[in-house]
């Protein structure tokens, strides 16, 4: 017993100390955590070895795209810490068809002040999306840019092109880069008030398991694809605060939203505090390879299709 | 006042979280057991998965402190269970580095040892290296109380109620264990 205890006492004994670094950022967020009283969050990294995703989760996920602008660095650290006890792992849950009263999570109330560039009758807005692919090795990377131009009249005919070819008219599903895309006529009637919004969204998917993860993964069409204006962004930010198991952060400057579809994926939207547009978004398969697809939009006002916004 | 007992005397072993002054407690219990955590956990999955799930652990222990009763078992012991758990997920992240370790070190040197001293501490050497590689190769369930004895210092009656097993169980692995990395472990 004795020669055991040695042995095993020996094993990696050499290892260093907790830097103090670590040890500050993880009181850090301890502190945060018990000021909050937030919703039960599991770190992401316990989620990476478990075992696959079911194949009804797995459609939902597998069918979102991202988009981006900007070119910058890519968020692989941006996905926030997250939810579930690590013991019984459990991510796609129903929802009640109407909107409780308590809100579940701060997304409605960090994403209060909403709004757009104002835009003349005659003038068109413009988004730019850049989709960022790549492997955590490093091995694989993709890039595109899909320029879009939407007129005042969200039923006119929308504009875009891609990686820098030629401007073709096109309906927002031509390039779905989301799971669902909704007409435009669609989103022109989904209802404005918050209560009815959630209620319209929820009865999509009635008795659903994973009613939460396709509610999310349902805003986040009409963010990516439809690119919805502030009129709409506004309750849809307040119904998102009602849906289970969404993962909110806030840096006061923009405000991430993360759901884990699983065991390997998880999404986050990332949206500017100061006017509830969205800026990124990122999908991480954490199995192997490791894949990250971030995107990131830039918006703009212009007189014709086919012009940039001058910075 | 809840927090300056907590300040002046420590957490204590047993604390109630649910109490009013619950967060003051967990922020002593940080204080007080998170170093002693971060270098079981580098052991087991290295030290930048330790780095994270040191907070990972304290922040489920703070969100299911509903879920503990002090009469059972003592904060710390519960908290080693937590992150025993959150570790799980990394096992094969474990048995690799274990693997690697154990093999480096069973390498033994290129060249003879220049005296009696130097081959005994070689000797010494690659027996902690076979003894890695043997604990790489124990069922997780098995490795995890192991450690939990010989890492923790927590008590077989204390790995049972932290992982909800029976004490004749958490034995059994442990003798199972032991038995095995005594028999895989040798030259």
């Amino acid at each position: 017993m004795t020669e055991h205890n040695r042995l095993l006492g020996a094993i990696r004994a050499d290892v260093e100390e907790m830097s103090e670094e670590a040890f500050q950022s993880g009181r850090e967020r301890l502190l945060t955590a018990t000021k909050n009283q937030e919703l039960p969050r599991v770190h992401r990294l316990a989620e990476r070895e478990r075992p696959r995703r079911s194949p009804l989760v797995a459609a939902a996920a597998a069918a979102v795209v991202v988009v981006c602008i900007g070119g910058g660095a890519v968020y692989l650290n941006s996905a926030p810490e997250v939810a579930v006890p690590a013991a019984a792992p459990t991510y796609g849950t129903t929802m009640p068809p109407e909107m409780p009263l308590q809100p579940l999570n701060r997304a409605g109330e960090l994403l209060g002040k909403v709004s757009d560039q104002p835009q003349l009758p005659n003038q068109l807005r413009y988004v730019a999306e850049r989709t960022i692919v790549r492997e955590s090795a490093g091995q694989m990377r993709r890039e595109t840019l899909t320029e879009w131009w939407i007129p005042g009249n969200r039923d006119g005919a929308w504009s875009s092109r891609r990686d820098g070819g030629a401007v073709e008219l096109r309906t927002p599903s031509s390039l779905a880069s989301a799971a669902v895309v909704e007409a435009e006529h669609v989103v022109a009637q989904l209802p404005r008030d918050p209560r009815q919004l959630y209620a319209a969204i929820t009865a999509r998917f009635p008795s659903s398991p994973s009613a939460n993860q396709l509610f999310f993964s349902y805003a986040k069409s009409l963010l990516v694809a439809n690119k919805v204006p502030a009129e709409l962004r506004v309750p849809l930010f307040q119904a998102l605060s009602h849906v289970p198991r969404i993962e909110v952060r806030n840096n006061g400057v923009e405000v991430s939203l993360t759901m884990y579809f699983d065991n390997d994926v998880s999404e986050t939207l990332i949206i500017g505090s100061r006017d509830g547009r969205l800026l990124s978004t990122s999908r991480t398969f954490w199995g192997s390879p490791q894949t990250l697809t971030w995107s990131g939009y830039e918006y703009g006002v212009v007189d014709a299709v086919g012009e940039r916004p001058t910075r | 006042m809840q927090t300056e007992s907590v300040l002046d005397h420590g957490p204590g072993e047993h604390p109630d979280l649910t109490e009013p002054g619950g967060d003051a407690v967990i922020v002593a219990l940080y204080d007080a057991h998170s170093r002693a955590l971060h270098r079981y956990l580098a052991r087991r999955v290295g030290q930048d998965l330790a780095d994270d799930l040191v907070a990972e652990a304290f922040l489920v222990m703070w969100e299911r402190r509903g879920d503990y009763d002090p009469r059972r078992a003592s904060a710390r012991a519960w908290l080693f269970g937590i992150a025993t758990n959150l570790a799980r997920m990394h096992e094969r992240t474990e048995v690799r580095k274990l693997r690697a370790w154990g093999r480096e070190l069973g390498r033994g040197l290129d060249v003879e040892p220049p005296d009696a001293r130097a081959a005994a501490a070689v000797d010494a050497e690659n027996d902690v290296g076979r003894y890695a590689e043997a604990l790489a190769g124990l069922r997780q369930e098995e490795r995890d109380v192991l450690l939990l004895t010989a890492w923790a210092d927590l008590s077989p009656a204390e790995i049972a109620k932290v992982l909800d097993l029976h004490v004749t169980t958490v034995r059994t692995r442990l003798y199972r264990a032991r038995g095995r990395l005594l028999k895989r472990g040798k030259p």
